[in-house]
């Protein structure tokens, strides 16, 4: 590890990874891309301001009502808590990707640096992107019990310096899990399954792991709640044993004496150093065997006889065209990173910290809380937006990449292969459906029948979702590439639909909560939500067709 | 039949003119070579008559359906092998080849009877059951060559042929074009390389800086040209400037 050579590839990665270089070059320019930039990035802004807004509220609220409790400190386990997991789930897909399908690496790999360098370099740029994600999050925690308790100097000093550290531990659990996962499978034939199956296995243990040393004493809940109430500590101390780091967190910033303030924060920056250290000598061992050979593939041998009829099948080519835009996601690891593995990331981070009580909060209890009639719409609406960020279709016609000449060369109509894509879409959808049967087994109080209404209105409403996404990739297509990690990654279509198939969810979620209060029936609130999202998948459909044959005949790559 | 009428297409805003004004008319049952030096305009014009490309002006027709008017009914028609031999790494050629015979509606029937004699005369019976991606540049072009015959199109387009193919299956490659033609096909191919056209086209159209600059058999070709050589010399002669 020489620390020149970590510094150069760190300022490498960063140019790269946030184009401040292009956007420089774009902006002396006064080129159109700048403010093109400059307004996709104030509309995500404006569309997100809404929830942030809520976040704030919702922060302000707690706060006050701890206020004088003496657990105020509470608010920063838990923003810690969340922050840490948001830098796990997240990391997850971005340090794979990073750490081993940027276009870079082969080049790197040629270079006179050492593995241990390449990887730092690749690690600060993740660890960078990490403190923008939760700035949002984590820095309100910061500032209102900051200004709560009216810290003083110390207390900003240090709120800085755990801002600053606070992805570290996170970040090295989730990059020593991929190294290893990476070295141990690289020679296996089967490898892009066997690390999907290794990623998600690294979430249950350790989530399973999380559960085990959070769970309450068997039998003797309520005393043990009652000992929680009792010790203004307590809460704290339950919620921080799903990860300890968060305690030493709360204790260097709420901790009485100033000593007892820096021992934690030495001991936090210590194991977050100590981790570092040992991510350096994991990836001298580690990454290069990972990241190296592994594509031989067996030729020759005798030929099978009937296994071509065998395997030879004739279908529509609205299906195939489906069964294509599957296969490819699923087989290139980006993709698949990037799109399915959601369907298990997402709904484990949202559910997990409940089920394990964070905050003391009982699920059951929580959940009763909340009007059914509402948490079954929301499920419809999560079924949907799953599906839809799932299914990625707003990259689709840009991940054909130089290949979209296929398309336009084979006699399908347009409108068919448009169609292929949706009914892709929607079969990936349909993975939802076991997600959501799992979740009211363990977590909803939802009959059979609920879950087919939910499913079928969660499918219902991903039609415009998709359809949407897929007009925004037709319409400005990302054909450019250089590897597939860029077709998703560099593409603005993906951020547009995304923001845009929120506000069409959002929309239509506001205009039935609304009908719900003013007492319309449930049964009338499924069927016009069913109505409202049929019509408007119908328009974004026929909008489509009116479209595509003319991108289809137009676009010259 | 295929019909090229005032063909003209500019890249750049018209900075560079591709191709421009060409006319042709290919009958069936005849291998028609496009002959012309690296950047002459011939990928250009294999673009514009499958439909990848919008021409600026001009009219391609094939079987008496125009490509702008009535794009399906001429893809249908036509297969078309690019000069890169670009395809769904991570499908298996298998997949690969299913897949173009489901968008070209081939019946199962025909389907598995073209694989089983194509697969086995280019040698790819074992590596189709391979994804693409461990395929080398020969391997490729061998499987979306199959991939363009197993519809049996009318007219075979192929843009640079025979780059990447090993001698035999070169041969191979020759035969079967010359059997489609003698079922009344069109193949039509271009090439830069002379000895190919030289040996193998029926009729060859020699295009230089987007225009076709002469047309006809070997012999009138020769009669044309002032000295009476191989098709080297004229070439050498006619694209001189
Ligand atoms: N996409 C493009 N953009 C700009 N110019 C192009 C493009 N494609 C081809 N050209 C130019 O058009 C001319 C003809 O190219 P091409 O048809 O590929 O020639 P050939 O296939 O005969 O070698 C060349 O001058 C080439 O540089
Ligand atoms: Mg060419």
């Amino acid at each position: 590890m020489r620390w020149s050579k970590l510094w150069i590839l760190i300022r490498i990665n960063l140019k790269v990874t946030f184009g401040f270089s292009a956007w420089l070059y774009y902006f002396r320019k006064r080129d159109r891309r700048f403010w093109g930039g400059l307004g996709i990035f104030a509309a995500v802004l404006a569309g997100v301001a809404p929830l942030f807004y809520f976040y704030l509220l919702l922060l302000q609220e707690t706060a006050a009502e701890l206020a004088g409790t003496g657990w105020e400190g509470v608010i920063i386990t838990s923003g810690a808590v969340l922050a840490s997991a948001l830098v796990f789930f997240l990391g997850l897909v971005y340090v794979i990707s990073a750490f081993y399908f940027a276009d870079d690496l082969d080049r790197l790999i040629s270079m006179p640096f050492k593995p241990a360098e390449i990887l730092g370099g690749k690690f600060f740029a993740v660890l960078f992107s990490e403190y923008l994600t939760i700035a949002p999050f984590f820095i309100p925690t910061l500032l209102v019990y900051g200004l709560q308790v009216e810290g003083g100097l110390l207390y900003w000093f240090f709120a800085i310096i755990i801002y600053l550290l606070l992805p570290v531990i996170p970040l090295i659990i989730v990059s020593l899990g991929t190294i290893l996962l990476m070295s141990i499978t690289n020679l296996s034939r089967n490898k892009d399954l066997l690390r999907i199956l290794g990623m998600v296995l690294l979430v249950v243990v350790l989530l399973g792991f999380n559960y085990l040393v959070t769970r309450l004493p068997e039998g003797g809940e309520m005393e043990f709640m009652l000992e929680i109430m009792q010790e203004p500590e307590g809460m704290i101390s339950i919620t921080g044993r799903a990860y300890p780091p968060s305690i030493w967190i709360t204790e260097a910033l709420t901790a009485a004496g100033a000593g007892d303030r820096l021992l934690n924060l030495g001991l936090f920056a210590g194991v977050s150093l100590l981790g570092l250290l040992g991510l350096m000598v994991g990836a001298d061992r580690l990454f290069f065997p990972g990241l190296i050979g592994g594509q031989e593939i067996t030729i020759g041998g005798k030929v099978k006889p009937g296994l071509l009829q065998k395997k030879v099948r004739s279908r529509s080519p609205v299906l195939s065209i489906a069964l294509r835009e599957i296969k490819i996601l699923i087989r290139v690891p980006i993709y698949l990173f990037n799109s399915i593995l959601i369907l298990i990331i997402a709904p484990v981070a949202l559910f997990f910290p409940l089920l394990l009580g964070m905050g003391g909060v009982n699920i059951d209890e929580y959940i009763a809380l909340i009007e059914p009639d509402l948490l079954k719409l929301g499920g419809a609406g999560f079924f949907a937006l799953l599906g839809f960020i799932a299914s990625a279709l707003s990259s689709s016609i840009s991940r054909e990449g130089k290949l979209f000449r296929i398309s336009q060369q084979i006699p399908v109509h347009p409108n068919y292969q448009v169609l292929g894509k949706l009914i892709s879409g929607l079969l990936i959808s349909l993975l939802i459906v076991p997600i959501i049967i799992l979740a009211a087994i363990i977590i909803f109080p939802w009959s059979p029948l609920d879950i087919i209404i939910i499913c079928l209105l969660g499918l219902l409403l991903s039609v415009p979702l998709l359809a949407f996404s897929l007009l925004i990739d037709l319409l400005r297509p990302y054909f450019n590439w250089q590897n597939p990690q860029q077709a998703i990654k560099q593409n603005i279509n993906v951020l547009i639909a995304m923001v845009g198939g929120f506000l069409i969810l959002l929309g239509l979620g506001y205009v039935m909560v609304y009908l719900l209060e003013r007492g319309l029936g449930i049964n009338w609130i499924f069927l016009l939500t069913g109505i409202g999202a049929g019509l408007a998948g119908l328009i974004f459909l026929l909008i489509l067709f009116q479209v595509a044959p003319r991108r289809y005949r137009d676009i010259s790559l | 039949m295929i019909e090229l009428k005032n063909l003209s297409k500019s890249y750049n805003r018209g900075q560079i003119q591709a191709v421009s004004d060409l006319d042709l008319a290919i009958k069936g049952g005849e291998i028609f070579g496009f002959l012309g030096p690296n950047g002459a305009g011939k990928t250009t014009t294999i673009k514009m008559m499958v439909g990848l490309l919008k021409p600026d002006a001009g009219q391609v027709k094939i079987k008496g359906f125009d490509i702008q008017k009535n794009p399906l009914e001429v893809k249908k028609r036509i297969g078309y092998v690019p000069d890169q031999p670009d395809v769904y790494e991570k499908l298996t050629g298998l997949e690969y080849l299913d897949f173009m015979a489901d968008a070209y509606a081939v019946p199962l029937e025909q389907r598995l009877e073209k694989m089983e004699k194509l697969l086995e005369k280019f040698q790819m019976e074992n590596a189709v059951f391979d994804l693409i991606q461990s395929y080398s540049h020969g391997m490729r072009q061998k499987i979306v060559l199959i991939g363009s015959l197993i519809p049996d199109p009318e007219v075979l387009i192929i843009d640079e042929p025979l780059t990447g193919l090993d001698p035999k299956s070169s041969h191979i490659f020759k035969e079967m074009m010359r059997s489609r033609c003698e079922e009344g096909k069109i193949v039509f191919f271009s090439t830069h390389i002379l000895e190919v056209a030289e040996k193998f086209c029926d009729r060859v159209g020699i295009i230089n800086k987007g225009r076709l600059i002469a047309l006809g058999t070997l012999q009138e070709l020769q009669k044309q040209a002032q000295r009476k050589e191989s098709l080297e010399s004229i070439f050498l002669e006619l694209t001189a400037s």
